[in-house]
């Protein structure tokens, strides 16, 4: 089904737009909560959590683009979770990707630390200047929270290229907000 | 929060478009577009007329082409988002239809010979269209019944090669020769062997989508371990049924749409696939089904 017919029976407050939602992004949801949660029970909890989410902010809220907004919305559940979990993110498998983003920060000493706002915006704009599959790769990587080995093969190449690509954009990231000053 | 917890959390706002773009991204698959049926649905009525006329002929033949053209104005190939196992992919479907082949034109002799009148009034008649995946699936008609269906996967000898590589070390040619030929011979009846399901369109004619839906459904009960209740279905629009013979990877899936056709008679839509396919070939059928339309000729 459309996203927009699905919005529409949510705008109606039709009881099939939960089937019709989970029918087309069910599987989106569990595929980033089992990224982030690495529990199936947990994932479909959090899938369950996404639709009444979903439903509570559908309307007034209308989204553009339903598969980003479910997505966020599944994200941010499973990453709550986590942490109300594991009380440190760090004692956690997703030490790896923080270990990772640990390379983006920049050596900034006596700036003052930037907004959430500012540095959401420089990553935007960051990740604007970069060629289509490298900004695809670090959004799966750092959003959707996908493994190497599923990255390798959903762009068809070696997991080493993939380490390297990622690596030498997190290093790019690192000078591009060092350039506009920032302290995160 | 440590930094590089910071920036994990701001990654959330990175932007719609580009959320729905890295989605789309590595798996997008393109085609290249083909005309898969013959004749135009207004064809079929300007042939009845034209076919018994000698000069008509070359007109149909000039129409025809015209109409081929429409049709493919009409339902052009295109893109469709499909999600197996949560991937999300972009697969181009093309039109795959009931509408009857190409009429042969008569020679002259024959057509003179016809005792036809020259003017046929044409009874409306409905037939289907639906789109399929034509990079996976392979389309064919059986007694009536419009199916489409996973395409053969062929077990290749660089497979089969690569599968006992280990076993071939030290073998002579021929030994070796004989075992890849054991090897590709067990590979292929593994692939022809496994269940993967299909679609099946046939069209019950004189009966209501209600009265087919029941009386499927009194058969499916005597066979299958859970059967649905009839429900209405939104895409397409008509009534559905689903029933399956237990949770075990290999148990059998049925999903059934009946869709008026307009006339009297119900078309009936069933995809059958595999419990372990759910997600794999039960997704991919369910998005070529919600393209199914009935059309008027």
């Amino acid at each position: 089904m459309e996203d927009k017919n699905i919005i529409r029976l949510f705008f109606e407050r039709s009881q099939k737009a939960i089937s019709a939602l989970a029918q087309k992004y069910g599987k989106l949801c569990r595929r980033i909560a089992m990224n982030i949660l690495k529990n199936r029970q947990d994932a479909e909890e959090v899938e369950n959590d996404t639709y009444m989410k979903v439903w509570d902010n559908i309307p007034p809220a209308c989204p553009d683009i339903l598969m980003a907004y479910v997505s966020r919305i599944a994200r941010n559940l499973s990453l709550s979770r986590y942490r109300h979990d594991h009380r440190k993110m760090r004692d956690s498998h997703l030490q790896l990707y923080l270990e990772e983003l640990e390379e983006c920060i920049p050596d900034s000493q006596n700036v003052e630390t930037a907004a959430d706002d500012t540095v959401s915006a420089l990553i935007n704009a960051f990740l604007q200047q970069q060629n289509q599959t490298t900004r695809a790769m670090f959004i799966q990587r750092y959003f959707y929270m996908e493994s190497i080995p599923a990255l390798s093969k959903r762009f068809g190449l070696k997991e080493s290229n993939v380490s390297t690509r990622l690596n030498r954009t997190r290093a790019n990231l690192k000078k591009y907000l060092e350039k506009e000053g920032i302290a995160l | 929060m440590r930094p590089e917890e910071r920036l994990l959390c701001l990654m959330d706002a990175v932007s719609d478009n580009m959320l729905e773009e890295a989605l789309r991204a590595g798996n997008v698959q393109r085609k290249r577009r083909k005309i898969l049926f013959g004749l135009a649905a207004a064809a079929c009525i300007v042939m009845l007329f034209v076919r018994f006329v000698p000069a008509g002929q070359v007109m149909a033949a000039q129409l025809r082409e015209s109409l081929e053209n429409l049709l493919e104005e009409l339902f052009p190939p295109k893109d469709i988002s499909v999600s197996p196992e949560g991937m999300e992919e972009i697969v181009t479907h093309e039109i795959y239809s009931d509408l009857p082949e190409q009429d042969k034109p008569l020679s002259p002799e024959e057509s003179l010979s016809q005792e036809e009148p020259l003017f046929q009034e044409s009874e409306k008649q409905t037939n289907f269209v639906i789109y399929f995946d034509t990079d996976s699936y392979e389309t064919a008609e059986e007694d009536g019944c419009y199916i489409i269906r996973p395409k053969r996967i062929v077990y290749t000898r660089d497979a089969a090669m690569d599968s006992i590589s280990a076993l071939l070390e030290g073998l002579s040619e021929e030994e070796a020769e004989q075992k890849i030929q054991e090897r590709m011979e067990e590979g292929q009846h593994f692939y022809d062997t496994m269940v993967l399901g299909e679609i099946r369109i046939t069209r019950m004619p004189e009966m209501s989508p209600e009265n087919a839906a029941q009386e499927i459904r009194r058969e499916l009960l005597t066979h299958y371990v859970n059967v649905s209740d009839v429900t209405e279905s939104s895409l397409p629009e008509g009534l559905y049924l689903r029933a399956d013979e237990g949770t075990a990877a290999d148990c059998e899936v049925k999903e059934i749409y009946f869709v008026d056709d307009g006339s009297g008679g119900t078309y009936i839509i069933t995809a059958s696939y595999p419990v372990e396919q759910a997600e794999g070939h039960g997704t991919r059928f369910r998005s070529m089904i919600e393209t199914f339309e009935v059309i008027w000729t």
